[in-house]
């Protein structure tokens, strides 16, 4: 299985999957989880987690604040919203949906050239 | 940049967000290089490696900010953050366009340094209000004669409107006259106010210092002599001293009581060095004596018709009475028009209005300019606009520019308008009425910034015709709505509008020019170059009448006899003072019954030597010689349009003329001499008696001597030429009649040299304005010929067709600016001095300039466009 580029909505998820245990998480750390789970198979440029983080935070999914980082660094970190629960149920079930049609479909298709 | 931004930021203060950002990212590189290293990696390769991995920072970070920005509520500190965006996109575009901005820059302070200039100056000169308490209600009262001539007051005629008169709650009056103060260091002159007990209520003035005179001071033979002293000379006097109130000052030979100080910046007012009572000094009962300047104050609800209606049945009344005032009026006057002046005022809006047009035309140059420039930014805002920026934005974007543009004119217009302002009141210095009060104060400033505000409202809105109204595909396609669209006709529009403005400005500032230029070259009548004068006070606590009528001719002797004075004479009226003696005269052998068919004239008591000392041309007969009056006799000489009215076919000289009323001292005319205009420059000659100082020795003389050579080098033994002679009087200032000239055409000098400016600055924004705005429009047709060309049209005909195009736009601009033009000449006619406002000159020329400018605006980029290949012409586009 090749790499597959990452599109949008999905980083959401994954980034919402990530931070669903209650400790909170700064931007390395989330960016380090998601490529360990996704085991290197997901190709993202590192930075594309950023514009989502704010997206999310602007959504009120996620919230952030300053602090102190293990390795003693300033660093912001991010905390699911309740609202972030709720929408990480739905987004993932959906998703959980698609992925299962989507497997269906590929399961009974002739093979193509890909 | 990096700099600039952290500038900004230190003003805006606060986290930014951009900052959060930035530091957020940066975090995450720090940690990533940290593992890295800690795996054993080199510092070096594992930045690189951290920001390989990541991407784009910039894009990213930008990325993160428009994120925020679309879904937020924007907080403060944001929107700070968009406009330092906007702005540093600003500046560097304008930096990247440095002709263009130096240009719209300089165009607008142009516009707005003259703007607020002259705002200052009218607000000062015309604008503010009198400072008189409810100066609205005052006005200026005088007589007329019944051949309808403005003459001061008689104080017979005084003392009756206060008796009668109910239109007004109190009246007052004043004469001047020359004095000699003695008493407090050398003898000096200084000039007195007689006024009434009445006065200073009347002008509604409070003495700063002390009261005023009361009814008690005011009469006839009082023993006890009081004054009022002047602001200026209390505090040359007295250092500014409250302890002046109660001393004495003796004024020629009679000691005064100092009572009261007047209060300073006053008009007219300001010029009284000392105040004394009218009623105490000698009684003027004569009803014929006319040398009151009388001022009422409106009774409340009293309209100025109304007391018009009831002093003019009061006239008629007293006429009834009094032979020697029948048949004479009243005129009243608002004391603004007296003490500002009519001219004044509609000069001053006249300028105002013209400093108004140029910014006008200093908006819509730059306007143009951004308009033209908007058209070459099509394809980069209509990328900008594929790429997502709402139109909003754009023209956001655009709106930063032009306020960065119309900030940078009008900090530079400001700063241009502190420097005018000390330069101004100096041109200006002398007779400009209030001039010395104007400076850049908060209504100036307001006018700039409001200025500013305007022009940038201008500025703003005039890219949007250019652009964003065909949507961003239409623009990326490299495409030009050849016809349809309605930027042609909104450019036709421009064109001929600048034309139109600048025809009105032009015509307007041409008239004042040319006026000023006939005005200065008026000749007066007599020889201003080579002379000095001494104005010499001779008064009645010094020195008899009799006494003086003898010394006179004895300085002049003296003088004459100074090696470089060829001629010395005196004149009781100080050309150009503002002074002006009036009184009637008849023929002898056409003796009217009736002093109402006198012809009213201009007259002067002059010593021997006077015409020649100005170099007054003598027509017929001959001048004054020293003998002249000795025997009792009356020798008048007579100027020129006098003779001509009274006698037209000739034989005035030897003739017999009658002084005043039917029964009046017969005088006879030994000379004609050339008419003179000693009183205002701009009047029109007027009939003139000079009679022999001998037989009226007035006491307050301006001696006149004609020079060889440098006149200014005689001043110091002229002067000590009258010292010697007349020991006891105060020594006289020695000037130049061409001082005194100088001074007479302050005013018209200070508004031609204001309306050259104007007319200098409004010529080059107008013409530059014409020719950039044709061009510009004839440019946009480039492709339109470029086509033309192509399908075999004929380089010579296309261009002839394009000149045309925009001569007929000309034409029609000249048409509609020529009636604004028209209807300011109108408003200017009073102020021109012989210049009609239809001046064909000042017409002509403008017309043509503008014109010319036109077509050769048309013509070169026609040409340009016509020469190349239509290929590179198409292929530019």
């Amino acid at each position: 299985m090749s790499r597959m580029d990452l599109v949008q909505g999905t980083l959401d998820v994954l980034v919402l999957q990530t931070l669903a245990g209650d400790e909170s998480r700064h931007g390395y750390q989330i960016a380090r989880a998601i490529k360990a789970r996704s085991e290197d198979v997901l190709q993202v440029e590192e930075g594309a987690l950023y514009p989502a983080l704010h997206r999310l935070e602007a959504r009120g999914w996620v919230r952030s604040e300053w602090g102190r980082s293990e390795n003693k660094r300033r660093a912001k970190f991010y905390r699911l919203t309740d609202e972030g629960q709720e929408a990480l149920a739905r987004e993932a079930s959906g998703w959980d949906r698609y992925a299962r049609a989507v497997n269906r479909v590929l399961a009974n298709a002739p093979r193509g050239d890909g | 940049m990096t700099r600039l931004d952290n500038g900004l930021r230190g003003i805006v203060g606060g986290r930014s967000l951009k900052r959060d950002i930035d530091e957020e990212l940066e975090a995450h590189l720090r940690h990533r290089i940290d593992d890295l290293v800690a795996d054993g990696v080199d510092e070096e390769v594992a930045r690189e490696r951290a920001l390989a991995e990541f991407g784009d920072v910039a894009r990213i970070g930008a990325e993160c900010r428009e994120v925020r920005r679309r879904v937020w509520p924007r907080p403060w500190s944001e929107g700070w953050d968009r406009l330092r965006q906007d702005l540093t996109f600003a500046l560097r575009q304008l930096a990247r366009h440095r002709g263009f901005a130096g240009v719209a820059v300089l165009t607008l302070a142009l516009g707005i340094a003259a703007t607020t200039t002259v705002f200052g100056v009218v607000k000062a000169v015309v604008i503010d209000p009198l400072p008189f308490a409810e100066a609205d209600r005052l006005v200026y009262a005088e007589q007329v004669t019944p051949t309808g001539q403005t003459f001061s007051v008689s104080e017979p005629a005084y003392l009756d409107w206060r008796e009668r008169a109910s239109s007004f709650v109190e009246i007052g009056a004043s004469t001047g006259r020359g004095a000699t103060l003695q008493g407090r260091g050398e003898p000096r002159s200084v000039r007195v106010g007689v006024a009434s007990a009445s006065l200073l209520g009347a002008v509604g003035v409070e003495p700063l210092l002390g009261r005023g005179f009361t009814d008690q001071d005011d009469r006839p033979g009082e023993p006890e002599a009081v004054a009022v002293l002047g602001h200026a000379l209390w505090q040359e006097l007295f250092a500014a001293d409250p302890g002046a109130l109660g001393q004495d000052v003796i004024l020629d030979g009679r000691s005064y009581r100092i009572i009261g100080v007047l209060p300073g910046g006053l008009p007219w007012l300001d010029e009284i060095d000392l105040m004394t009572p009218l009623g105490a000094s000698d009684a003027r009962r004569d009803r014929g004596d006319h040398e009151l300047d009388v001022w009422g104050r409106l009774a409340p609800g009293t309209t100025l018709a109304a007391a018009r209606a009831e002093m003019s049945a009061l006239a008629q009344e007293l006429g009834r009475v009094h032979p020697e005032d029948a048949g004479w009026g009243t005129r009243l006057t608002p004391a603004r028009d007296v003490l500002v002046g009519e001219d004044a005022t509609r000069a001053g809006w006249v300028l105002l209005g013209a400093a108004v047009l140029l910014l006008v035309i200093a908006c819509v140059n730059v306007s143009n300019l951004l308009l033209a420039r908007a058209s070459i930014r099509n394809g980069e805002l209509a990328v900008r606009s594929a790429l997502g920026a709402g139109r909003g934005r754009i023209v956001r974007q655009l709106v930063t520019e032009s306020a960065l543009l119309a900030v940078a004119g009008g900090g530079i217009g400001l700063l241009v308008t502190l420097f005018a302002f000390p330069l101004v009141r100096a041109l200006g210095e002398g007779r400009v009425p209030r001039l010395d009060q104007a400076e850049p104060g908060i209504g100036a400033v307001a006018a700039c910034l409001l200025a500013v505000a305007f022009a940038t409202a201008v500025f703003g809105l005039a890219p949007l015709f250019g652009t964003s109204r065909d949507g961003p595909a239409h623009a990326l396609r490299g495409g030009r709505t050849p016809g349809g669209s309605a930027a042609p006709r909104i450019r036709n529009a421009l064109v001929v509008g600048q034309v139109a403005l600048s025809v009105v400005l032009l015509v307007g500032t041409g008239l004042l020019v040319r006026s000023f230029a006939r005005l200065a070259s008026v000749d007066p009548g007599f020889d201003v170059d080579g002379t000095l004068t001494a104005r010499m006070n001779m008064p009645d606590g010094s020195i008899s009448p009799g006494e003086r009528a003898v010394l006179l001719p004895e300085i002049l002797e003296a003088l004459e006899a100074i090696p470089g004075v060829e001629h010395a004479g005196a004149t009781a009226v100080d050309p150009f003072s503002g002074q002006n003696l009036m009184n009637f005269v008849a023929r002898d052998d056409r003796l009217p019954s009736d002093q109402g068919e006198f012809t009213a004239i201009s007259w002067r008591p002059v010593t021997a030597g006077l015409v020649e000392a100005m170099g007054i041309d003598v027509r017929e007969g001959r001048s004054f010689i020293d003998s002249d009056g000795l025997a009792g006799e009356s020798p008048v000489m007579i100027g020129a349009s006098l003779a001509d009215r009274l006698w037209p076919d000739g034989g005035a000289v030897g003739s017999t003329l009658v002084w005043g009323d039917p029964q009046g001292t017969r005088m006879t005319v030994v000379g004609v001499v050339a008419d003179v205009n000693d009183w205002r420059l701009a009047a029109d000659p007027y009939p003139m008696v000079y009679r022999i100082h001998r037989e009226i020795p007035w006491s307050v003389v301006t001696i006149v001597a004609r020079t060889r050579g440098e006149a200014t080098a005689l001043a110091g033994e002229i002067r000590a030429g009258v010292r010697r002679e007349a020991p006891g009087l105060a020594v006289p200032e020695i000037r130049t009649l061409g001082w005194n000239v100088r001074q007479a055409t302050a005013e018209p000098r200070f508004q031609a040299l204001l309306a050259g400016l104007f007319a200098a600055a409004g010529l080059t924004l107008a013409l530059v304005g014409v020719y950039g705005m044709t061009a510009f429009a004839v440019n946009r047709r480039r492709r339109e010929m470029g086509i033309r060309l192509t399908l075999g049209g004929d380089p010579a005909e296309l261009r002839r067709m394009v000149v045309t195009a925009s001569g007929r736009l000309a034409v029609l601009g000249v048409l509609i600016g020529a009636v604004g033009a028209w209807a300011v000449g109108r408003t200017l006619a009073s102020l021109l001095y012989r210049t009609e406002p239809s001046d064909p000159l000042t017409w002509g020329l403008v017309t043509a300039l503008v014109v010319v400018t036109t077509l050769v605006a048309a013509w070169i980029p026609s040409r340009r466009a016509t020469r190349v290949e239509p290929r590179e012409v198409l292929a530019a586009e």
